[in-house]
């Protein structure tokens, strides 16, 4: 990935959500995260699988791990995207069947870039250009743009995740994974705890000093 | 998701960063509509300005907050459908300073305007959302009287932790002398600041701190309000861009230099309400809120 020209110089890589964990472990963390997003997006979108497109999680994992690490994707921008792909599957589509629906939307894959892509864009002030999402994801930048619109107004255009909420379903629905998941069972709870307590402890609004502390921790 | 052929498309009304801007029909309901067009390259996808106003000003539903009706997104076009608003606060002003004369408004007429901005405001802090580009460009105005914030390109919200806050926002006009230094800590004072500037430059009929670069903004506010040290303004030599060179000045006299520059006659509320929005220490600044309970307010706050 030498073409890749990241627009955003920040260190977003480091996390922002669990800002103790040792420099060592952060790579095993984004492991078992994508690995629990993997779990998600296959279970909610199996039944979509055809003969041209495969939900199964082993491909999911694999390919969320290199667009994450490609788009050096904070953990908090992985679990909002993970959020909208869950409402889009939950919510979002009930009303529309199967055979209304384009075929990209049937790819897990897909749908998890445009929820990223989504994701990145309203958390950042500086993001990618659909070039750089282009040679991030190997699409071609008119199938990204269709893929943005499609996922856009299927969300009625709402990305705003209250913080509430979102802790809410990380613990409800997204930590169940790293539960469920006979891969993930060697992780150790206590760190797992420490993942979700983390996230919990968070006051929903940050004062200055917050919002300076997370810098800090995360430019360290 | 409405057609595009229900609006009629009338006279072009304005030109923002990224968007045009049309007065529309509502062919079906009669109603002007203001049509925001954003012209898409169809590899570019939809840009990040439109992606952030569209989702947050769905949610933001008040009197002082222009609606957001609808959303027609195509392949080559956006386009934002919005409440009609007459006017902006910018035009309305310099339609009344005929010539090199400054005329500001009447101080009813202010002390109506900036209420409304507060309301506005305070209700975007209380929803988390930060505006980040207030100036009176994109205080859009009826012919009510009514006022509201338009204009969210550069919003945010600001209820979950991200690290990428940027220090290029709001025009430099109306920008806080804490984003200039590079803090990029800033939270909800960042939009009293510009709250502060535009009293002024509805008083004065000029605009306050009207600087043409980062340096000349920041000497132009020292000027005025004084240069801050450590004593006034904890951890102010810490910020990336503090100039420990810079010429020690006392705050002028602000209630003079206001009063030397409109005909009204100034009470001291106003004065004290402008230099709690003018502080600069962003710790130091009131709240939304707390300007709207300010005594200035009395009369609006005995009415409810």
């Amino acid at each position: 990935m030498q073409h890749l020209t990241p627009v955003d110089k920040t260190t977003e890589s480091t996390s922002c959500l669990i800002d103790d964990i040792k420099p060592h472990e952060k790579s095993s963390h984004n492991a078992k995260l994508n690995g629990s997003v993997a779990t998600l997006l296959s279970a909610l979108t199996s039944n979509f699988s055809n003969q041209r497109i495969n939900n199964s999680k082993q491909l999911i994992l694999h390919f969320i791990n290199e667009v994450v690490k490609r788009s050096k994707s904070s953990q908090l921008v992985v679990i909002q995207a993970t959020y909208l792909f869950h409402q889009i599957y939950t919510k979002a589509l009930k009303p529309v069947s199967i055979t209304d629906m384009p075929e990209f939307a049937r790819c897990s894959k897909r749908v998890f870039l445009s929820c990223l892509i989504l994701a990145h864009k309203f958390s950042n002030d500086s993001t990618f250009s659909m070039k750089t999402w282009c040679l991030i994801s190997g699409l071609k930048p008119r199938d990204l743009a269709n893929m943005e619109r499609w996922t856009l107004s299927t969300l009625d255009y709402k990305l705003r995740i209250e913080s509430s909420v979102l802790n809410k379903w990380y613990n409800t629905v997204l930590s169940e994974s790293f539960v469920s998941n006979p891969l993930l069972s060697s992780v150790s709870s206590s760190c797992r705890k420490r993942a979700r307590s983390e996230f919990e402890t968070e006051p929903y609004i940050l004062s200055p000093y917050k919002l300076h502390k997370w810098e800090h921790s995360a430019t360290r | 998701m409405v057609a595009p052929s229900q609006f009629k498309q009338l006279e072009k009304v304005g030109n923002g960063t990224y968007a045009t801007v049309y007065k529309g029909l509502n062919k079906t309901t009669g109603v002007y509509v203001a049509l925001k067009e954003v012209k898409l390259d169809s590899e570019e996808g939809t840009p990040s300005t439109a992606i952030r106003e569209i989702s947050l000003m769905k949610e933001l539903k008040h009197d002082n907050i222009v609606r957001l009706f609808d959303v027609i997104h195509t392949e080559n076009k956006l386009t934002l459908v919005f409440e009609f608003m007459d006017n902006d606060l910018k035009k309305f002003m310099d339609n009344r300073n005929k010539g090199n004369s400054h005329k500001g408004l009447e101080m009813d007429l202010v002390k109506y305007f900036q209420w409304q901005l507060l309301q506005g405001v305070a209700f975007c802090h209380e929803n988390r959302i930060l505006h980040r580009d207030l100036k009176p460009q994109n205080l859009l105005i009826n012919n009510r009287g009514q006022l509201k914030l338009g204009d969210f390109g550069l919003a945010r919200a600001f209820g979950i932790p991200v690290n990428t806050f940027s220090s290029e926002v709001v025009t430099l006009w109306y920008r806080a002398p804490d984003v200039l230094m590079g803090s990029r800590n800033y939270c909800t004072s960042i939009d009293i600041w510009s709250c502060g500037c535009i009293l002024a430059e509805m008083i004065m009929g000029k605009p306050l701190f009207p600087g043409s670069n980062d340096e000349e903004q920041l000497k132009l506010i020292f000027d005025t309000m004084g240069t801050p040290v450590e004593q006034t303004w904890p951890q102010v030599t810490q910020l990336a861009k503090y100039n420990p060179l810079l010429p020690p000045h006392m705050p002028r006299d602000l209630k003079q230099l206001l009063q030397n520059n409109t005909e009204e006659v100034l009470d001291d509320n106003v004065v004290d309400l402008l230099h709690g929005l003018l502080q600069l220490n962003p710790d130091a600044r009131l709240s939304a809120k707390d300007a709207l309970n300010h005594p200035w307010f009395a009369e609006y706050n005995h009415a409810n």
